[in-house]
């Protein structure tokens, strides 16, 4: 039996199965960083004393970061845009450099993590290195996230564009939902961890 | 059994040393507790937006089935 809704759209939701399965699993991930963004806010107001971000963390870095993650949209944007007008070479290029750009990313966030290690910041310090190293290490886990999904699509996946070209589209649609809200959670956590 | 039950027994004569929040003793002020307050007010905050889309995604569904389909892209 053949599942229906893979690749045209439902009549009554106008969303394929991956799409509504995506919007649902961004909804617990907004829980979830909800919930870690609520543990931070209770400690930081309930401090007597909290260090301002820039006192202890390198906003040059995560304005670079915060670049990057921005170019990173962008080209998957564009990935997805060669890919509906049926340019495969182009959205794979397009999408390996997304997966450059969130490899950079990490090693700029690596780079920051070795940095405070070798100063003593480890997450045991007090309770805003604590909150920065799981808020940061959370967002980075999806970053490695996307990157695996993308090189999987950009690689061995990339075979159903000859068999299944809709149905791949799709799934490069969700993955870009996906990538964007990545984005979207580092937009949130660049001021408040380190700006404010 | 008897164990729990004496404690049952203590916690009942001594109700003080059985308070649900050790942290901030009564003090609706301090600085824990306000931040306790922000947090919830986070908290609720992320959970009504998520509950929300949820109902204006179900709207939106309802809505298009009475339509008919075919007249939006997804």
């Amino acid at each position: 039996m053949e599942i229906p809704y893979t690749v045209e759209t439902r009549p009554d939701t106008g969303l394929f199965n991956a799409k509504l399965g995506i919007w649902l699993f961004l909804a617990s991930e907004v829980m979830l960083f909800g919930g870690l963004f609520s543990g931070y806010v209770l400690l930081r107001t309930g401090a007597i004393d909290w260090p301002h971000g820039p006192e202890r963390l390198s906003v040059p870095l995560a304005a670079f970061n915060t670049a990057v993650l921005i170019a990173s949209s962008v080209s998957m944007v564009l990935s997805r845009r060669a890919l509906k007008i049926g340019q495969f070479a182009k959205g794979r290029a397009w999408m390996l450099a997304t997966i450059g750009l969130a490899v950079a990313f990490l090693g700029v966030k690596l780079f920051e993590y070795r940095e405070h290690f070798h100063a003593g910041d480890v997450p045991a310090r007090d309770n805003f290195f604590a909150t920065y190293y799981t808020l940061t290490g959370v967002h980075g886990l999806h970053v490695a996230g996307g990157i695996i999904v993308m090189a999987y699509l950009a690689g061995p996946g990339a075979a159903m564009w000859n068999r299944q070209r809709v149905r791949y589209e799709n799934r490069v649609e969700t993955v870009a939902l996906y990538w964007y809200f990545v984005d979207l959670v580092w937009l949130v956590l660049f001021p408040a961890l380190y700006l404010l | 059994m008897r164990r729990l039950t004496a404690i049952g027994v203590a916690a009942m004569l001594w109700p003080n040393a059985a308070l649900a929040c050790p942290i901030c003793f009564g003090a609706s002020d301090g600085p824990m507790a306000e931040g306790l307050n922000a947090g919830i007010a986070v908290l609720l905050g992320v959970t009504v937006f998520v509950l929300g889309g949820f109902a204006a995604g179900m709207i939106r569904f309802a809505r298009r089935a009475r339509r008919g389909p075919d007249r939006e892209q997804a």
